[in-house]
């Protein structure tokens, strides 16, 4: 049987043991990853690679980066520094029709700004938000898809955990991820919004204006977005200049975010234990990820099946656009039926090499998918942020949450497709960086 | 019954375990953000990142039972929510089972990696510093979580169900 054989019984195997038994994504990687070297190799050789590679990657002073930003997250989240930046975006945009919901994107933008994930945005924006737009006699399928859909941008805008990951994997700049999903995240953001004005004109009643607010107190409201400008201005700065290294921009964003949520008493003592909780759980379960696709990567790479894949593909007579859209489209399916995380870790060693074997720039792939890939968080069946979403607006039934998100959907394509033909959006943010 | 007290052991030395994790995480940043300053003041400070490396090791080894616990880990359930309690059960039985085959032979490979490096004398580059305590620690780690997913598998055979949680 040749390599490249066992690579794709790996790969049926381990989505297999994914897709029918339950086990943990991370697990199933290690698993399939060590058995595939045992059959490869020998048993022996799968067992030294299990101890060597565990301790090194766990070890591995980049993954430092991934509890860091993720404590940085979970200190701004756990001070409601969400709620002041949702109160200024409100003061701002809430006496527009329909500004309560783009108040909702913009804060959610906000957050993103210095928290890396999804459902944390999704659970906090929904309860901040929702009551006002209640309140307003706002509708259920627009309260519940701004929500779902703004709640997207924490790993579209950096810091990114996933774009952390994808740096990680593939040995890319994580601080040139970073500033070339900026960009991109600014014109989901934006796009998101005018889905918010275009909606409001076809149903005025959905999204009726609320309060307004004079001049002076709009540039009050300002200071609620303090934290976010400081925390991101130090963070982005500091790597832009290269200043310090991307795990010490999340040491000293953790160090700056304690520092300010206690200095403003925002942040109680049992506030401070669930933030510190809350990021051991989420980094070691990512961790476990990691550690897996590693050992999966390395079965992967003795099989050759990723450079047969690339050297198949590439010969191809289809232009290379072809391909991309098969691999987007891969990642749609794939986001929708899993998460974003465990999609990319299982698909890169796949699509990295055939993406690099096709021209196209490391930093442009890795944004592009991490833009699709985060589309799957609100995608039926799985969406997890909609799921989030209707759990805690209990009364809102989760087809008005899908059908409020499909409005939003089409932004993301209108992205992809801008990324695809001005692909300096992404390269030109990205190669300033020193 | 036997189950539960051990279930409980497991949760209550998770908790003792998350307190360690923590402070590793607060020795990270705070020797992360001592070593900007000091690097663009003064000098840096010899060894940071390999300290930090250490400390990362062991904030998430020692956090390792904790998403196990409360069933963070990602799955996908698209196809396995639909089964019968009775299919289900037998899935969940297999999974816990390779789960904690699969962790126990990483905790038993990485402490004999730990071995290794202290029977060679081997220290870190910069503080030459002996590290092979973190491994073990994360060896235990490792042996902690295969602990709970043995725990879990008990529970799975006693027919009390472990629902997952979809995170991102």
């Amino acid at each position: 049987m040749s390599p490249e054989i066992v690579g794709i019984i790996g790969l049926f195997l381990m989505m297999a043991a994914m897709l029918l038994l339950q086990i943990p994504v991370g697990f199933a990687m290690g698993l399939t990853g060590f058995a595939g070297v045992a059959w490869l190799i020998s048993f022996d050789a799968a067992l030294a690679l299990i101890g060597n590679d565990l301790w090194t990657t766990f070890s591995s002073y980049g993954l430092t980066i991934i509890p860091l930003f993720i404590f940085m997250g979970h200190i701004c989240f756990h001070s409601n520094v969400n709620n002041r930046l949702y109160s200024c975006a409100y003061t701002w945009l809430g006496a527009t029709r329909g500004g309560l919901a783009m108040a909702t994107v913009a804060a959610c933008a906000g957050f993103a700004a210095i928290s890396g994930s999804n459902t944390a945005t999704a659970a906090t924006m929904t309860s901040v938000a929702l009551p006002s737009m209640r309140k307003y006699g706002y509708h259920p399928t627009l309260i519940t898809g701004s929500i779902a859909a703004g709640s997207t941008l924490g790993v579209v805008i950096p810091p990114s955990i996933v774009l952390v990951v994808y740096g990680i994997y593939t040995g890319q700049s994580i601080a040139k991820l970073f500033f070339g999903s900026i960009i991109p995240g600014l014109i989901l953001a934006a796009l998101l919004i005018l889905t918010i004005v275009v909606i409001c004109r076809r149903h005025p009643a959905w999204g009726p204006p609320g309060e307004k607010t004079s001049f002076k107190e709009k540039i009050i409201s300002l200071k609620g977005s303090f934290e976010m400008l400081l925390l991101f201005g130090l963070v982005m700065g500091g790597l832009f200049v290269g200043f310090f290294t991307p795990s010490e921009a999340g040491a000293v964003g953790s160090f700056c975010a304690l520092f300010l949520s206690l200095f403003r008493r925002s942040l109680s003592y049992e506030k401070f234990l669930a933030a510190i909780n809350d990021t051991l759980k989420i980094s070691s379960f990512i961790i476990i990820i990691i550690a897996g696709a590693v050992i999966f990567g390395r079965f992967l790479a003795l099989t050759r099946l990723p450079y047969a894949i690339a050297e198949w593909a590439a010969a191809l007579p289809v232009a290379p656009v072809f391909i991309l859209w098969v691999i987007i489209l891969v990642f749609i399916v794939g986001g929708a039926i899993m998460d974003a995380l465990g999609l990319l870790l299982i698909t890169i060693p796949i699509f990295y090499p055939l993406a690099v074997k096709l021209n196209y720039d490391p930093i442009w792939f890795g944004v592009l998918i991490t833009i699709v890939t985060t589309m799957g968080a609100i995608t039926p069946p799985v969406g997890v942020n909609a799921y989030v979403v209707a759990g805690i607006a209990k009364d809102i039934p989760l087809t008005t949450v899908f059908k409020g998100i499909a409005y939003f959907l089409p932004t993301y394509i209108i992205t992809i497709i801008l990324l695809e033909i001005f692909p300096q959006l992404i390269l030109w943010p990205a190669s300033s960086v020193h | 019954m036997k189950n539960n007290s051990f279930r409980n052991f497991l949760i209550r030395f998770q908790q003792f375990k998350l307190l360690l994790a923590g402070i590793s995480l607060l020795l990270m940043v705070i020797i992360g953000f001592a070593n900007v300053v000091c690097r663009n003041l003064w000098q840096p400070l010899k060894g940071s990142f390999e300290l930090i490396g250490y400390l990362g090791a062991i904030t998430i080894a020692l956090s390792l039972g904790s998403a196990q616990l409360e069933k963070k880990h990602i799955i996908v359930d698209i196809i396995t929510r639909k089964y019968s309690p009775g299919w289900r059960r037998l899935t969940s039985t297999i999974g816990h089972f390779c789960g904690a085959l699969f962790f126990s032979l990483a905790a038993w490979q990485t402490w004999l990696w730990g071995d290794t490096i202290r029977q060679a004398g081997e220290t870190s580059e910069t503080l030459h510093m002996v590290f092979y305590p973190f491994i073990y620690l994360t060896a235990f780690g490792f042996a902690f979580l295969a602990l709970v997913l043995v725990s879990d598998l008990g529970l799975s055979l006693k027919k009390i169900p472990a629902e997952h949680t979809e995170t991102s």
